[in-house]
């Protein structure tokens, strides 16, 4: 098969795994316009919970999310109430340097509790591949799947539900939202909570497919902002579009450039998208 | 005020001093004293882009790598040791002016988000260029031409100098004008402020005296390689130095950055393996509490006019 | 602004006193009966794992010394105790270079045993030939630390680019043999560190002193922790080689030979440096881990006699030594041992003089001898292992010939396809 085509089937593959890592950071930055920082420490405390409950129990990640997930959700709202809220009226770079806090908090406890080395989920079908005129592998074609599951989800809550209009319009105009008798301390909570669940999703997801250890989140972190600021910072399909976007072009980077190229990519991405279009694909789409 | 002056004057003496008073273990206080200098220097200088003008930024590692590379670069070429740090802060104020001129117009959390990728970008461009930088490798100095004495000298007049530059930013009109964009960008461009201007002339001052920092860095340690000089922990550092110190103060980040370099010594002895908790306790425990630093929980006085970024 | 300023020159002033207190408050004297040996290890931090490993190689090196009475000093009359000061310097190396100087300074040690990582060695050595005090790494493999014309640093670990020479021996005689294709096409892969540069030069120095025998098909580097190999597998596939090497650390080696599985790539040799023989590797990639080659500077599997009564003894207290760091720390100790006992007295030129000449066999390194060759600046140059997983999860001993514990098996025999 010639190569370009093959970059562009891996690219876009690629591109699922890097959208369920960016959801969690998409969310909680679409609807209270704060940048967590914290986001890779919760893909990393994620991926260990999934790692763990394999190795003690024998339980497959996946179906470890349904315990991991709705944990997050929990702990994300709690943190939300007592700590975040806290700085939410104040200068936006409290809330990031706390959240930043948070996460050297949480690397520190998983070297306490698991140390530095390195872990990893043996799969049954980890080596599998599907054939789709290129053997892909299935842990990532798997993820794939969940990444358009998950921007569907997204798309039909925040359009349907009434929690998703009532976090869309606390993200429009908190006192707007207010008035009209939502409580925003309460559902800026669940949004947190739904932010961080999301983020677990992405490290459990994430950890079938890569090594475990405490400097897991920080390579993802990095990536997360890029493919956010390509997605347009809130919008859940542009961060989809931005996810493949970098995935595609990392895959390129790497196959014509060299795999030193790789990495540049999403640094370069980065910045230039926040220089020249702060408003990321879906305002060349406007446009 | 005149007993400010004699104590500051004092301090300074003893400081000059230190290496002869101590005699015998003067070089674990030298290598000691060389990072607090360099330590003071640095957030000193962050502060003014990061407190002074209310853009944080989380890459300012990258102009500390800059200048340790200039300097190393120049040292193995031959150059003499003092003229090597003037290219070093020309070369840190000239990256600044590249990437702060467009990215400077960002403002807060974006901004910050920014400065990661820059910082990080310029690791990985040093990595890369292996023929100039060495690559993964670094570069090793020759270690006949300086001493660890000269470093403590130049770390010394370094930290003073920040001081001094800072003290001046702040009284100057550079200074006014950085506050009034720190406070609403809109309207200080209505009252004539070239907002992209002075924070491009703050980020230039900063990288230059954070750039000489990293020369300094290089001959002391006699090895620069990009993990360590570009390292995202070496920026986070200057940001916690001036958080704990007091952001947007004169004072608070000289007092954070030894703070910042006792608490690592105390760790280091006491909870080895919680320092990473610690400086986090701190951020969260800082910004829950006193953002504008920790230092204004000493003075019960406001350190300044206005409350931080 | 201008009222604060009463505060600050006294808490600045305090706290610079609070830091000279700290650093003249700790006392220190240099004992005359006892050997006092310094070191600093990164306890925390990155290489954590790697350092704790040193640590046990270290202790039960000295304990081991004291058991028997401890070190022979002519000048003292007798043997003296061992006494080992370890502290941690947290994987930094600004914190591995002022705990040394503070070692030798302020507690005054004899002699400096070296922290681990190279970075860590290269920013550290300038102590002890600052201090000149003699200083042995059994952590630090880079021939850069080398290169400064130092007097006071030897080096236990031979340079990377040896090891690649030792590759490029085995490879040769895998020719030789008629096991292997000559000219053989080699693709090479290297992680963009201190480490994967020296095994690229090294590599391509014996590729172009053997152009009959070696070509270089590929020559690519990759960032440390790399999310995705599927560039450079691709790459891989279209280069066409007849064996693949690649210089890794452990998350990027899993990663990358999972890709090379999962596409279905195949070569008579597959090679990940010093990785692949970790027993979590086979847990991971199952038997995909069979027949990869791997060089270590140092391995349990070793047939000579002292090694393997070092391998008991350390299984016994601490467990599977993991990796060639326990060795190595060992063979650190014993060095400096050797040479405080050769030169009669703890006084540092004499030891150093020691070492400088030392030719010590019964070692449990690769080659069995300990020796610092002035022309590479005082770094060994022994042979590396080089050793080969087997199907049933055992290691066999491949390179050289005078520690081989098998045969290899060469080109990889082909699988049953694997989904």
């Amino acid at each position: 098969m010639q190569l370009l085509l093959q970059v562009l089937i891996y690219g876009v593959i690629l591109g699922g795994v890097y959208a369920v890592m960016a959801y969690g950071l998409g969310l909680v930055y679409g609807v209270m316009r704060i940048v967590n920082l914290a986001h890779g420490a919760v893909l990393m405390l994620a991926a260990y919970g999934a790692w763990a409950l394999h190795a003690r129990w024998g339980i497959d990640p996946l179906l470890g999310a349904t315990i991991v997930v709705p944990v997050s959700y929990v702990l994300g709202r709690v943190l939300y109430r007592h700590v975040v809220s806290r700085v939410t009226h104040g200068p936006p770079m409290a809330a990031m340097l706390l959240l930043f806090g948070v996460g050297l908090c949480a690397r520190n406890l998983a070297y306490l509790v698991w140390t530095g080395d390195d872990r990893s989920i043996a799969l049954t079908y980890g080596l599998s591949t599907i054939d789709l005129g290129v053997p892909v592998p299935m842990t990532r074609v798997i993820v794939f799947v969940v990444a358009l599951a998950t921007t569907a989800g997204l798309f039909l809550v925040f359009r349907y539900t009434h929690f998703g209009r009532a976090v869309r319009a606390v993200a429009r105009d908190p006192m707007a939202a207010e008035l009209a008798g939502i409580s925003v301390p309460r559902m800026s909570a669940r949004a947190f909570g739904a932010g961080t669940a999301l983020g677990a999703l992405g490290g459990v997801l994430l950890a079938t497919l890569y090594v475990v250890n405490p400097e897991f989140g920080g390579p993802f972190l990095l990536k997360s902002f890029c493919i956010i600021v390509l997605g347009g910072m809130d919008s859940m399909p542009g961060i989809l579009a931005g996810a493949l976007t970098l995935g595609i072009a990392e895959t390129a980077a790497g196959v014509y450039g060299g795999a030193a190229w790789q990495d540049l990519v999403s640094f370069l991405l980065l910045v230039v998208i926040l220089v020249a279009r702060p408003g990321g694909l879906p305002s060349l789409v406007r446009s | 005020m005149n007993a400010n002056r004699y104590a500051l004057v004092a301090l300074v003496v003893v400081l000059a001093l230190a290496p002869v008073l101590i005699g015998p273990r003067a070089s674990y206080f030298t290598r000691l004293a060389v990072i607090a200098f360099l330590y003071i220097a640095s957030a000193t200088a962050w502060d003014l882009v990061g407190g002074l003008a209310g853009q944080v930024s989380f890459g300012h590692a990258a102009f500390f790598g800059v200048g340790a590379y200039v300097t190393a670069i120049l040292v193995r070429a031959g150059v003499p040791l003092l003229v090597t740090l003037v290219p070093a802060a020309v070369a840190a104020a000239l990256y600044a002016l590249l990437w702060g001129w467009p990215c400077l117009r960002l403002r807060g959390p974006f901004f910050a988000i920014a400065t990661i990728g820059v910082g990080e970008a310029t690791r990985l461009a040093a990595l890369l260029w292996e023929d100039v930088t060495g690559g993964a490798t670094g570069l090793t100095l020759p270690i006949g031409r300086t001493s660890p004495l000269v470093s403590y000298y130049l770390a010394l007049a370094l930290a003073m100098t920040s001081i001094v530059v800072a003290m001046l930013v702040r009284r100057s009109r550079l200074g006014l004008g950085l506050a009034c964009v720190r406070e609403d960008v809109d309207a200080a461009e209505s009252i004539g402020i070239r907002s992209g201007r002075v924070q491009v002339q703050a980020l230039m001052i900063s990288a230059a005296i954070v750039g000489v920092a990293g020369g300094i860095y290089a001959l002391y340690l006699f090895y620069v390689e990009p993990g360590d000089v570009f390292a995202f922990n070496r920026s986070i550092g200057l940001i916690l130095m001036a958080i704990i110190g007091g952001v947007n103060s004169l004072w608070g980040p000289p007092l954070g950055a030894v703070l910042f370099l006792g608490l690592e010594q105390v760790l280091a002895t006491w909870f080895p393996s919680a320092h990473l908790g610690i400086y986090g306790l701190l951020l969260i425990v800082t910004m829950l509490f006193e953002p504008r630093g920790l230092a204004s929980l000493v003075s019960r006085r406001p350190w300044s006019a206005s409350a931080g970024s | 602004m201008l009222r604060a300023r009463r505060w600050i020159p006294r808490p600045l002033g305090v706290a610079t006193a609070v830091i000279v207190m700290m650093t003249a408050g700790c006392a220190g004297s240099q004992s005359s009966d006892e050997v006092v040996l310094g070191a600093t290890l990164p306890l925390t931090g990155k290489e954590a794992r790697a350092g704790l490993m040193f640590k046990n190689g270290y202790t039960l090196a000295v304990d081991e010394l004291n058991a028997a009475g401890g070190v022979m000093v002519k000048a003292a009359g007798k043997k003296l105790p061992v006494r080992l000061e370890i502290l941690d310097d947290k994987s930094d190396s600004t914190t591995a270079v002022q705990l040394a100087e503070h070692l030798v300074t302020v507690t005054g040690v004899h002699a400096l045993l070296s922290t681990y990582e190279t970075k860590l060695v290269l920013a550290q050595s300038v102590v002890p030939e600052r201090q000149q005090i003699p200083y042995v790494t059994g952590g630090g493999a880079a021939s850069e630390i080398f290169r400064r014309e130092f007097r006071w640093v030897f080096g236990l670990l031979s340079s990377v680019e040896a090891m690649a020479g030792t590759f490029a021996d085995w490879l040769a005689a895998e020719q030789d043999a008629g096991r292997l294709a000559k000219p053989a096409k080699i693709a090479l892969a290297w992680e963009n560190t201190a480490h994967g540069q020296d095994f690229r030069n090294g590599l391509q120095e014996r590729v172009a002193k053997s152009p009959d025998r070696f070509t270089l098909v590929m020559n690519e580097s990759f960032e440390l922790n790399a999310k995705d190999f599927t560039p450079l597998m691709l790459k891989l596939k279209s280069a066409g080689a007849d064996l693949f090497l690649s210089d890794t650390h452990y998350p990027d080696f899993i990663l990358q030979h999972k890709t090379y599985l999962q596409m279905g790539l195949r070569h008579a040799i597959v090679s990940y440096g010093p990785r692949g023989s970790e027993p979590t590797a086979r847990d991971t990639l199952g038997a995909g881990v069979d027949y990869l080659v791997s060089g270590q500077w140092w391995t349990p599997e070793l047939p000579y006699p002292e090694s393997k009564a070092f391998v008991a003894k350390y299984t016994a207290k601490f467990g599977d030594p993991g990796g060639y760091y326990p060795g190595l720390a060992y063979e650190t100790v014993k060095t400096m041992a050797a040479a405080i006992e050769a030169a009669g007295s703890l006084e540092r030129e004499a030891v150093r003089g020691a070492l400088e000449s030392m030719d010590r066999s019964g070692a449990i390194i690769p080659g069995g001898r300990v020796y610092f060759p002035k022309r590479t600046g005082f770094q060994i140059d022994n042979p590396s292992v080089v050793v080969q997983n087997m199907p049933d999860g055992s290691l066999r001993i491949i390179y050289p010939p005078d520690a081989t514990t098998g045969a290899s098996i060469v080109p990889i025999p082909s699988r049953a396809a694997t989904h």
